[in-house]
Order: C-alpha cells, then structure tokens, then sequence
C-alpha cells in the first residue's frame, strides 16, 4: 500500500472541513476524488501533502509520515495545484533545474526525464521564456512537467483538466497511465466524471467533508443499487440522496 | 454612472493624498525649496545677461511648448473589471468620461501656466515680445491641451491608423497656431488654437455616435498611466502594485553564474534570481547604496563619517531582511524535500556578497578620511559591524521568522 489513510479529521481552524476518512491508494492505481465545490477535496489534499496537521487520525506514505520524516515523505510526492503557481523571476529552464535541485535529482538524468515531456508538450522551444506570462493552460503544463519529471511514488493531481486543451488532456491521461504502469499511486481530483471513469482504478465520493462511498465501479454501483450506471447517475443518485437526508 | 465616478475619484484621491504625504515629507520640501531656489536664482542672472533677443529663443519655446503639449494624460479610472461589468452600461459611459474629462483638465493647466510664467522674462527679452502677446499665448496653450485631451478621448474611440492622421492634423495646426502667436499675430494664433481644438471636440462627437468604446485600449492606458504616478512614487517609498515587476536583465547572467553556477541549494538559486531580477530589493540596495555613498565623499570628519557608514549598513541589512519571506506564499516552496535550515544557510550565503558589497564601497567612498588621524575606523568599523550583523543579528531574525 502506497498511501494509507486513517480516520483523518481536519481543516482549516477549529471546525473540521473533513470528518473521519479512511481510505487506501495501492501502488499502480489511479485514484479519482470526486464532490461537489466545497465538498473537502482540496482540504484533503493539503493534509496529505503536510500542508495542514490532523486534527484526528493518520497518513502514512510508504511507511512514512510527514510530521516525522518530512524530507523523506515529500520526496516521495509530486503534486500538480489546481491553480499553477511559477517564480516571476524564473524562465522555464529555471524552474526545472529548481525542481531538480530542491528533489535532489541527478541533472543528467532529470533532464533526460524532462525532454520528451518538454517535447510533448510543446514547450521545448520556450526554455529560456519567463513562464509567469504564460496562458493559463500553458502554466498548468509547466506544473505537469515539473510533476512529472520526479520520479515519485504518489503523485497528486488538482482538477488536472481546467484550462487544458483537448491535446494536452489527452497528453496528460497518457503521462499518467505512464506512471501507474511504473508503479506509482495517482490520486486526482476531478469534475470530469466521464473521463474519471474511463481511467480511474476506484473512486473516493466526498460529501460535506465525508467519504460516503468508495471502491471501483462495480463496486458503487453495488453500493447505490444501480446496476448499469455510470458514474455520473451514481454522482447525481447521491447528492439527491443526501439532499434529502 | 456620476455616482461610479464620484467613488473612484474619492478614491484615487484618498490614495495619492497618502503618497504624496510620504514623498513630501519635511526632508523633501526642504529640498525642492532650495532646488527651485537655486534654479530661480541663477535664472534670473541669466536672465540679467541678456541684452538683445537671441535668434533661437523662440524656436525653443516653440518646441518646449508643442513637446509640454504632451504632458498629462486623460485619467478614466477604469479598472479592468469594468470591461465586463460596464460593458452594458456603455451609452452611458458618455457621461462618466465627460466627467473624466474635467478631472483631467486642470493640472496640466496649471503645470503649463507655471512654465509660461517661467518663460515670460525670457520671450520679452530674449524674444523680444511683448507682455500681452505672451499672456494671449498662454492662452493658446491652455486651449490647445484642451483639443489635445479631447484627442485623448478620440484615440479610445477610433482604430489606431486613422487616430494617426488625427494626430498629425492636430500637432500640424498647434505648431501653426503657436509659431503665429510667437512670431507674428498673436491674435490669429490664439484663433488658430480655438479652431484646433473645436476640431477635436466635434471629431470627438463624431466617432461616439460612430465607432464603439475600445475598452482594452482605454484599460492599457489608464494601466501605463497609473504605472508611471507609481513609478514616481517608489522612488521614495514602496509601492505594493509595483511589486513583482521583473526584468530579464541578461547582462546580470554572468553575476548569477558567479553566484549560483555552481549551488544545489535551490533557495540560493531563487534568492539570487529574484533579487537581480525582481525591481524592489535590488533597487533599493543600490538606492541606499548609492545614497550613502554620496554621502560619505562629502564628510570631513572621521567619527561622523563613521556613524552615517553603520547607519546606512544597518538600513541597507534591515530593509533586505523581509526578502527572507518573498516566496512563502508559494505552496511548493513547503513540499520540497528539503530542511528549513538549508533555507536560512541560502539567505545568509544570499546577503555574504552584498555585505561586502556595503563594506567596500563605503570604505571607498570615504577615501578622503584614510589618512585622517583613526581614519582606518571607517574600513574596520564597517567590516565588524557587517560580520556582527551577518553572523548574530540575522541567524536570530531567521530563527524568529521561520513560522
């Protein structure tokens, strides 16, 4: 198990945003985070990167936990935001050879890593450009490839298709399958149902701070008594549901 | 749509008025008073030299007064929300320009009477005119800024290329109008300078029936407007929205190998990118520098001389120490693998080079004193005082600064 998470309570102040989850990633697994705006999923995301202690519970990575070994656990996770963030003062390169430094990788290596990606993404020819003018959609692929070129062990996508072109989504399920078959954990969260299900493994649903179902799509389907759905049906079965509760 | 401007101009006003407090402070008023004072007095000497009228003054107030023209920019306020939520609003932006408008008349106004009343003295001796030729061509001018704002307002209504030729007839008719009030009838010129402007002014009513508001246009430039009133303002204090302008400077790259060629600390390599290229850390560093410097080549004595080199040293560290924090709002600067220790060794590695930067130049700067009896203070006050404030004073700060 690459990620185990245990009974985690937390948020932002007093109040917790999210209450009592416990869910696994296995090595080689996609995994989508699926709610409503405002359901917890960054929330969790940022517990899981360390950006936020745990009010109650835990989370292991590869045996590690962040409040311990910081250094250990953070190289081991790359980590696309929802909204790309870039030095002003830093070009493209800069930014990768930032990333190498502060992931201890080897240059040589790295840039082998970070040149098809460079490539795939047609930013190749925009090394030496400063990526903070950049469109949105264009600093979102300098974050996949700063992600990308770790080799880490989880890696955690935010809303990775927002202001993607339909080349680069496609680029980006590519990549991501890439390190699935390398071994590596993916956790994303994500809006785009259909593609959600297409290619992920199994699905955390989170409602008001809460995991109300988990598991692969047989699985929901079983859970919500819709035997032919699609996640989208078992999506909208289930605000209902809590709606009226 | 008055009410909107009522608001954006109270509030353009509550934000110079706590500029132009910090800029004009007592240092500052003392200064300009005995800048313009100096300037006024050695005017009037020059002006007392003159005996005969020189054949180039009034091709020179020409060309001063056509380029004066150009000075002040037609103020909307726009901000870049408005091209969104204005956009149905926009028969009624009419009104809210034409109160823009208003705004923007007089301070150029004034800045343009104070220069021909500079001139006056100057165009009846050294032109050779008379008082009321001089008076009837400042109210040219004042007229001619009027078309040339109403030009302004053009500009955001018509498509570049045929706001050029506009231009052209424009500046062609105040260089008939100024050069008739300067060398021939000043009446006809002031005539030609009502005719120039009403030319505006009835362009102007034309394209707004015509063409549409050019909203990004109007935005850019009341962006570069308020760009240059900051640019002016930070040259005395800081100014937020100035904040994250960065520059290539490609002539620093081979400052940046020699400082971080070699690293695999990536905070150093940050901290040395940031601050070459960023305009806030850097400029001020050299400000001070630059400022403390001067400073010391004019003093005499030794002790004096050495309170202002720590003084200035000590403003230079305290105002770089803020640095430290430029970055953390940028979540990935806490997911690197990476120990808050190798963070605060980059900083202190980061200011090592411009602490000897302070040390040499002010112990150049006061050259003067070396051989003044404990002249050798200087370079060795400024030298333990720079280790004290890198070695003691910083690694605290960092300590305290860490969360």
């Amino acid at each position: 198990m690459v990620l185990n998470v245990q009974a985690l309570t937390g948020g932002y102040s007093r109040t917790p945003v999210i209450k009592d989850l416990s869910f696994t990633l296995a090595a080689g697994t996609i995994t989508a985070l699926i709610g409503l705006n405002g359901a917890g999923k960054s929330t969790t995301i940022k517990h899981i990167l360390g950006l936020l202690t745990p009010q109650k519970g835990s989370i292991t990575l590869n045996d590690l936990q962040v409040q311990q070994q910081p250094e250990a656990y953070r190289q081991q996770v790359a980590y696309v935001p929802e909204m790309p963030v870039l030095y002003p003062a830093l070009t493209l390169r800069e930014h990768l050879e930032m990333t190498m430094m502060a992931y201890n990788l080897d240059s040589k290596q790295a840039w082998q890593a970070a040149t098809p990606l460079l490539k795939q993404f047609r930013l190749d020819k925009r090394l030496d450009w400063f990526p903070a003018n950049f469109s949105k959609g264009m600093q979102q692929k300098v974050m996949i490839v700063c992600a990308f070129m770790i080799p880490a062990t989880l890696y955690i996508i935010d809303e990775p298709f927002t202001g993607l072109d339909p080349i680069a989504v496609h680029d980006l399920l590519t990549l991501i399958t890439q390190a699935k078959s390398r071994g590596a954990a993916i956790l994303m969260s994500t809006h785009v149902l259909a593609t959600a299900q297409q290619h992920a493994d199994q699905f955390l649903l989170l409602h008001q701070g809460q995991l109300v179902a988990q598991g692969d799509l047989p699985a929901l389907r079983q859970t919500f008594k819709l035997p032919q759905a699609s996640l989208e049906d078992i999506y909208l079965k289930m605000t209902e549901m809590r709606a009226a509760q | 749509m008055t009410k909107l401007w009522q608001q954006r101009l109270q509030r353009q006003q509550r934000l110079m008025l706590r500029y132009l407090r910090l800029v004009f402070n007592e240092f500052f008023m003392i200064a300009v008073f005995i800048l313009l004072g100096g300037a006024a007095y050695s005017y009037a000497g020059y002006i007392k030299t003159l005996t005969a009228p020189l054949w180039w003054s009034r091709p020179l107030v020409l060309i001063l007064l056509l380029v004066l023209l150009t000075v002040g920019h037609f103020a909307t306020l726009l901000q870049a929300a408005d091209s969104l939520f204005l956009l149905p609003q926009e028969s009624a932006l009419k009104g809210y320009l034409k109160q823009a408008f208003s705004h923007s008349v007089p301070l150029p106004w004034v800045l343009l009477s104070f220069v021909c009343g500079f001139l006056v003295p100057f165009l009846e001796i050294g032109g050779g005119r008379s008082l009321i030729s001089i008076g009837v061509l400042w109210l040219s001018v004042l007229i001619l800024k009027l078309g040339q704002l109403w030009g302004q307002v053009v500009q955001l209504y018509l498509p570049t290329t045929q706001f050029r030729s506009q231009q052209v007839t424009f500046y062609g008719l105040s260089l008939l109008s100024l050069g008739l009030g300067l060398y021939s009838w000043p009446a006809l010129g002031f005539v030609f300078s009502i005719l120039t402007a009403s030319i505006s002014r009835w362009r102007l009513q034309q394209v707004q029936q015509q063409h549409l508001f050019q909203w990004q246009l109007a935005l850019n430039q009341e962006a570069s407007r308020m760009l240059q009133i900051y640019r002016f303002f930070n040259l005395f204090t800081d100014v937020p929205q100035l904040q994250g302008q960065i520059k290539r400077r490609r002539y620093l790259q081979p400052l940046l190998r020699w400082t971080t060629g070699r690293t695999t600390n990536p905070f150093l390599y940050l901290n040395w990118r940031g601050f070459l290229r960023g305009t806030e850390y850097s400029g001020l560093y050299l400000r001070l520098l630059v400022i403390g410097a001067i400073v010391l080549l004019f003093l005499q004595q030794v002790w004096l001389a050495l309170v202002i080199a720590l003084v200035f040293s000590y403003l230079i560290g305290f105002q770089l120490l803020p640095f430290y924090r430029s970055y953390w709002d940028y979540p990935q600067q806490r997911l690197y693998p990476q120990p808050a220790s190798r963070r605060q060794q980059a900083f202190l590695k980061f200011l090592t080079p411009l602490f000897v930067g302070i040390w040499l130049v002010f112990s150049l700067a006061a050259y003067q004193l070396w051989l003044a009896p404990f002249g050798w203070v200087i370079i060795l006050g400024v030298g333990v005082f720079n280790v004290a404030f890198l070695k003691l004073y910083v690694p605290n700060w960092l300590k305290r600064h860490e969360n």
